[in-house]
């Protein structure tokens, strides 16, 4: 009887360690549960080919992507892949937590149409880490029924500074006439540095200036800067545009207040097509470019890359994971019904995009994606959030405010 | 002497879950902390010991200094406006009845709602395009325009506060009626006997007896609003100018936003050191020393 039972508990114990050992299992780390779907079919596919690969998703909410990750390369436990918010991965690459794939990437057929601005921010010394995988893009959104009962063209959203003004002036109503405004014509994007970076960026931008030069070098202290932080706060006090409220906002305010028929034209990006669609569907509502000045149109490159922890166990199963994501299958299937906006833009004329007009324009706008690069990324958020918004509660004017806030971040740099 | 070891060690044996609870999620976290503290942390490779620095950083840093006043200043503001109240309601609550156990009830179930959601609440009462509060103001004439309600230095920490009051204030009114049903009715009975009014009886013989009780519910109350964190960084996100910033929130920004976990360590300890002191000083106070 013994004998039998220990015969049995060996032929078990067989079993078991075989199939732990037979299927490779890849940890991925990722915030978005649509991802769930992109796993779901590439270990279908590997079972259908034979492969032993398994893929685990293990969602890590948006504010512990970081210290969970801190966390787990101390230990030697940090994911195989993990598509982590774009603007972090400078630090994480410089301190060597990603593996590095240039020669992979390189070979793909499709990287070439990646947008290319967003890959910088996954490189160092031309070596590439990460590849840009979900991406949020800043635009404007705007109410076109609110255009037409201002006697304005619903399908002619402000393209310019001087239109934005021009316009955003024709929708501040005071509806009943008792001195207060009733519906605006524009917010400003407040509630934090990461707000102002997201969505003033694109405004710098759109006026000829930068934060940065190509070799790194801050020269945020340009005329073209002042000029459009300038603009911002004349659009609370001397257009009076936007409610000065709106320095604080946050996107959930603004959403609510476009929601809710209090605001026109919106500071907000492809993620809100999905649920604008939900929560208003009787909306009619068009997404555009952020107006422009003397630059170029610009539209700030956010979201996550995906890359390959140097912690990784078996680095060629991840590239096979990474190589299914960019596929036409995955991205079409898993990503496109949810209106996510795809890494490749030829993908872009998909049955899923085509039912949504709103959709038709992010082609073009991923292509004037922009995103800074910097390793101290987030402690520049410090002095823009405090002389940004110092600017727009007109507590300060706007070169000084460029100037200290570019001396400090040249101080921040320097350390 | 058998039997004591016996006895010990069924005592010990009771204590051990809460032991190792303590220990695991206590104790290991706060000596690691302790030790990082003196640490330039590295998030990969070996970490190298560097004395005092991460302390003389701490200390010479303004922003350190600004948000440890702001959080005094906050925890100044919201501790009376949820130890008064709650003290009231507590005194006026206490007979056990069924009116009384219904309004216990509605106060206390803010503290049950998390500091997020109630956060996101307020942040909604609070708007100024589309919020409820300055709806009924302009609704009864009591205000012309829209107030920007944290859009002010010193009217966003009272609006934070007000929030943190209606959320927090049952659980003390709970901590104070249960140590009013801690006195002896026998004691009241004396007192009325020996002719004390109703407002000597309050002044002599209840706010004596409920002293320990109140030192307790000021400790946590204190404690709780020098940890402030989930409302500010929701309702605020330390701003106007930073005015709101508390000094667990710079934690959180020096740890894992400036991925500098030596430092934030460092202002960990000082910050835990003085919570103590506070803490000591109103057990002194209290007269708890002498028990």
């Amino acid at each position: 009887m013994i004998r039998k039972l220990v015969i049995f508990l060996l032929i078990g114990c067989f079993i078991f360690s075989s199939l732990l050992i037979a299927k490779e299992t890849i940890i991925l780390w990722d915030q978005k549960q649509e991802t769930e779907k992109i796993v779901k079919m590439f270990n279908e596919k590997m079972g259908k080919e034979g492969k032993e690969i398994e893929v685990k998703l293990e969602l890590i909410p948006y504010d512990q992507m970081v210290p969970k990750f801190m966390a787990s390369l101390s230990t030697g436990r940090a994911p195989d892949l993990y598509g982590l918010d774009i603007v972090q991965f400078p630090y994480f690459i410089s301190i060597g937590a990603f593996a590095d794939i240039t020669e992979w990437a390189k070979a793909l057929p499709f990287f070439e149409e990646l947008p290319n601005g967003m890959i910088q921010v996954g490189m160092k010394d031309n070596r590439i880490f990460a590849l840009p995988y979900q991406i949020d893009l800043s635009t404007i959104l705007w109410n076109k029924d609110m255009f037409k009962e201002a006697g304005l063209d619903p399908e002619q959203p402000p393209k310019t500074w001087y239109e934005l003004v021009e316009i955003g002036q024709k929708l501040t109503i005071d509806k009943d006439g008792d001195g207060i405004i009733d519906q605006w014509g524009f917010n400003l994007a407040g509630g934090g540095a990461g707000a102002y970076m997201f969505w003033f960026m694109p405004f710098v931008w759109g006026n000829g200036g930068s934060m940065f030069d190509n070799d790194g070098n801050v020269v945020l202290d340009s005329y073209e800067t002042v000029e459009a932080l300038q603009f911002w706060s004349d659009l609370i006090h001397k257009y009076k545009i936007a409610p000065v409220s709106s320095v604080q906002y946050g996107s959930g305010d603004r959403y609510n207040a476009f929601v809710s028929g209090k605001l026109a034209i919106y500071l907000g990006g492809n993620f809100n097509i999905t649920s604008l669609l939900k929560d208003a569907p009787n909306m009619d509502f068009g997404v555009a470019s952020i107006p422009k000045n003397r630059g170029s149109y610009a539209s700030f490159g956010g979201g996550s890359l995906l890359g390959i922890t140097s912690q990784c166990k078996n680095i060629d199963a991840a590239k096979e994971f990474m190589k299914f994501v960019y596929s036409e299958e995955a991205q079409i299937e898993a990503y496109a019904p949810d209106l996510q906006l795809l890494a490749r833009p030829s993908l872009y004329d998909n049955k899923y995009y085509n039912e949504i007009p709103q959709m038709e324009d992010f082609a073009e706008i991923l292509s004037t994606a922009r995103t800074p690069y910097s390793i101290k990324y987030n402690e520049i958020y410090d002095p823009v959030q405090y002389y940004f918004e110092s600017v727009f509660l007109g507590e300060m004017d706007a070169k000084t405010a460029v100037e200290k806030c570019t001396t400090e971040i040249k101080e921040i740099l320097g350390k | 002497m058998k039997q004591r070891n016996r006895k010990y060690l069924i005592s010990l044996a009771f204590l051990s879950p809460i032991i190792i609870m303590v220990s695991i999620f206590f104790v290991y976290p706060l000596i690691k902390v302790i030790i990082m503290s003196f640490q330039e942390w590295q998030v990969m490779g070996e970490s190298r010991f560097i004395g005092f620095s991460n302390y003389v950083n701490a200390l010479t840093d303004g922003e350190f200094w600004k948000t440890l006043w702001n959080t005094v200043i906050y925890a100044i503001i919201v501790t009376p406006m949820i130890f008064i109240p709650a003290v009231l309601l507590a005194i006026a609550l206490r007979y056990t009845n069924k009116s009384s156990k219904f309004f216990r009830t509605i106060f206390f179930i803010p503290y049950a709602i998390s500091f997020v959601a109630a956060s996101y609440i307020w942040k909604w009462i609070y708007n100024d395009m589309y919020g409820i509060l300055n709806y009924v103001l302009i609704s009864f004439h009591m205000i012309d325009n829209p107030i920007n309600w944290l859009g002010n230095t010193w009217l966003s920490r009272i609006m934070v506060s007000i929030m943190v009051s209606w959320k927090t204030l049952g659980f003390t009114m709970i901590i104070v009626i249960a140590g009013l049903q801690g006195i002896e009715p026998q004691i009241y009975e004396a007192a009325s006997i020996d002719g004390a009014k109703k407002s000597q009886i309050l002044r002599y013989v209840t706010l004596p007896l409920l002293k320990p009780t109140l030192i307790l519910a000021l400790i946590l109350s204190l404690a709780g609003s020098f940890k402030a964190f989930d409302h500010f960084y929701i309702m605020t996100k330390g701003g106007p100018l930073k005015s709101t910033e508390t000094i667990v929130m710079y934690i959180n920004k020096v740890a894992f936003e400036y991925y500098n976990i030596g430092l934030g360590s460092a202002i960990s300890v000082i910050f835990l050191i003085i919570l103590l002191i506070i803490s000591y000083l109103q057990l002194k106070a209290g007269g708890f020393n002498n028990e």
